[in-house]
């Protein structure tokens, strides 16, 4: 769906402030994929995914939507990108601006001349959809809500644009338990009706729950790229770059150092207690399963 | 995009002109201002130019990028060009065009006044170049001291200016943030209808008055828990001083200044 080739990115080209961000990026993501982007602050995640709704243009290489390449596009053309892409950025419950609920969300759709009746329904589906219900909160001040309601009606915000691809960055970031489970469990069911979806991320708990592929990236390039089980094979070079394991591979991790032979890469607590009891019972102690 | 925007933005160095006390470059920034209202001849402009350029060249910033500096304010140069070409209209005309008449004092006229603009610009830029935005409010703070006779405390006035300086970057980026959060919400900052893209710009003003405020009310809170309590008892970090470098940039200055007075 999105190929990424050979991108490089400097930021305030030409001027004593010039930052390389990205250099060299190669990425493949395929229809119906769910990507998680890991990678310390700095390594160049947020400028990379802001190259995926053209808001930001390579300095050198391609990036190809549906095998156009997004910087041959003229201004109005490019903003119909942003449709197809929909792109929540950090804390995007800062973005709030409408006087109600549905005036905010309303605004991407209106912005692509959508009738009022699309616009009432987008709406009323992007509501439904991130568990807020329309009778409640449509009239209501984004302002007077709850951090976590906001943040759902930011989402909802992209959501009513009906993009084919969902790009999140630290989606998670700043919410309380049950907000953050909130998300996720949204994020998945989104993903099971066949949305793209790229999520940028600090926390690899949700990596390691939700992505079929993770991309870890270092210094604006890609480091490591593989499945949850391959990048997480790979403990200590983590460690180097100041990223943790998950929680379960990485108490399996802590056991097998301290002489525990036990398999590393398991994700779920039922799976990690078979394995931790299994190697139990092989060194030879008494432990009844 | 917007950080890229040069005015106001300090960059680090050591060269000649960012070793200079900063109340003596605001003064000299003065002086050389008001010295610039006496020229008259292309001589004077000339002499000025190279007053300019020497400053220019101590400063070890780039002549390049200085003048990108003016981009942000070429509308303002070429208005103020037009503006004293038609409107003078006593003199010589060399120039008549359905009824618009271009005299030569005109045009003149408009060439000085968009050069002032354009050395007025360049100069006040190479002091915010070279002098970090804490320099420039303690110099303020010194230099504004009569204000006490008012009974306004020039310390308040300079906090606020440092405090203001401080988050000129902060909300830069903050807004380049919104507008591209908004943008990606399909929001038009780009179309040719200046109207559309006017009313389109409260989707960026709104959250960014919410954060400003929210920004303020915390820095208010940070700054009363660690007892900030205002002017009077206060000592300072760094006390500047002035040494032989400021003297000389005095003297310098002062030549150029004559010279271009007597040959204005």
């Amino acid at each position: 769906m999105l190929q990424v080739e050979d991108l490089h990115y400097t930021y305030c080209k030409d001027t004593p402030f010039a930052v390389k961000a990205l250099s060299g990026i190669n990425l493949n993501i395929k229809r119906g994929e769910f990507i998680g982007i890991i990678g310390q602050t700095g390594s160049g995640k947020s400028t990379l995914i802001q190259h995926f709704n053209g808001l930001l243009l390579p300095t050198k290489g391609r990036v190809l939507l549906v095998g156009v390449d997004l910087a041959r596009l003229k201004g109005q053309e490019r903003r119909y990108i942003r449709k197809k892409v929909g792109l929540v950025f950090q804390y995007p419950e800062y973005q709030l601006f409408g006087e109600t609920v549905f005036e905010d969300i309303a605004f991407g759709p209106r912005n692509f001349y959508m009738s009022e009746k699309e616009i009432t329904k987008c709406v009323e589906e992007a509501l439904d959809m991130v568990g807020l219900s329309f009778k409640q909160f449509s009239s209501r001040s984004p302002f007077s809500l709850s951090g976590g309601e906001k943040r759902r009606v930011a989402l909802a915000g992209i959501l009513a644009m009906k993009p084919q691809m969902l790009v999140l960055d630290e989606p998670t970031a700043g919410l309380d338990i049950e907000g953050k489970e909130r998300i996720t469990s949204l994020l998945k069911e989104f993903h099971s009706r066949g949305v793209t979806i790229v999520m940028v991320t600090h926390n690899m708990e949700d990596v390691a729950l939700l992505a079929d592929r993770i991309i870890v990236l270092a210094g604006g390039s890609i480091l490591l790229e593989g499945t949850k089980e391959e990048v997480f094979s790979k403990p200590s070079l983590l460690e180097e770059l100041g990223l943790e394991l998950p929680q379960i591979p990485r108490v399996l991790y802590l056991l097998k150092k301290n002489n525990f032979f036990v398999q590393t890469s398991l994700f779920s607590v039922e799976e990690a207690k078979e394995e931790i009891l299994n190697c139990l019972n092989r060194r030879g102690d008494k432990f009844v399963k | 995009m917007l950080s890229n925007f040069p005015i106001g933005q300090y960059i680090p160095g050591s060269s000649l002109i960012h070793r200079l006390d900063a109340r003596i470059k605001i003064i000299l920034l003065l002086g050389a201002l008001i010295i610039l209202f006496w020229a008259r001849s292309f001589t004077s402009y000339t002499i000025y130019f190279f007053y300019l350029l020497l400053t220019v060249i101590f400063s070890s910033i780039s002549f390049r990028y200085l003048i990108r500096t003016l981009k942000p304010l070429l509308f303002l140069i070429l208005l103020t060009f037009f503006i004293n070409l038609i409107f003078t209209t006593s003199g010589k005309v060399i120039l008549e065009w359905k009824g618009i008449k271009i005299t030569k004092e005109g045009l003149v006229m408009g060439m000085q006044m968009s050069m002032r603009l354009i050395f007025l610009i360049l100069f006040s830029s190479l002091l915010t170049l070279t002098t970090s935005p804490l320099e420039i409010a303690d110099a303020l703070e010194y230099l504004l001291f009569p204000l006490k006779f008012l009974g306004i405390s020039s310390f308040e006035i300079a906090m606020m200016i440092t405090i203001a300086i401080r988050f000129i970057p902060t909300l830069l980026e903050e807004t380049e943030r919104i507008i591209k959060a908004q943008m990606s919400r399909g929001a038009d900052f780009e179309s040719r209808n200046i109207l559309k893209r006017i009313y389109n710009m409260v989707p960026v003003l709104v959250p960014l008055f919410v954060s400003a405020f929210r920004r303020a009310d915390d820095l208010a809170f940070a700054m009363e828990s660690r007892c900030y309590r205002g002017g009077e008892f206060r000592t300072k970090l760094r006390i500047a001083k002035i040494r032989a470098i400021d003297f000389q940039a005095i003297l310098i200055s002062l030549f150029f200044w004559v010279l271009v007075v007597f040959l204005r």
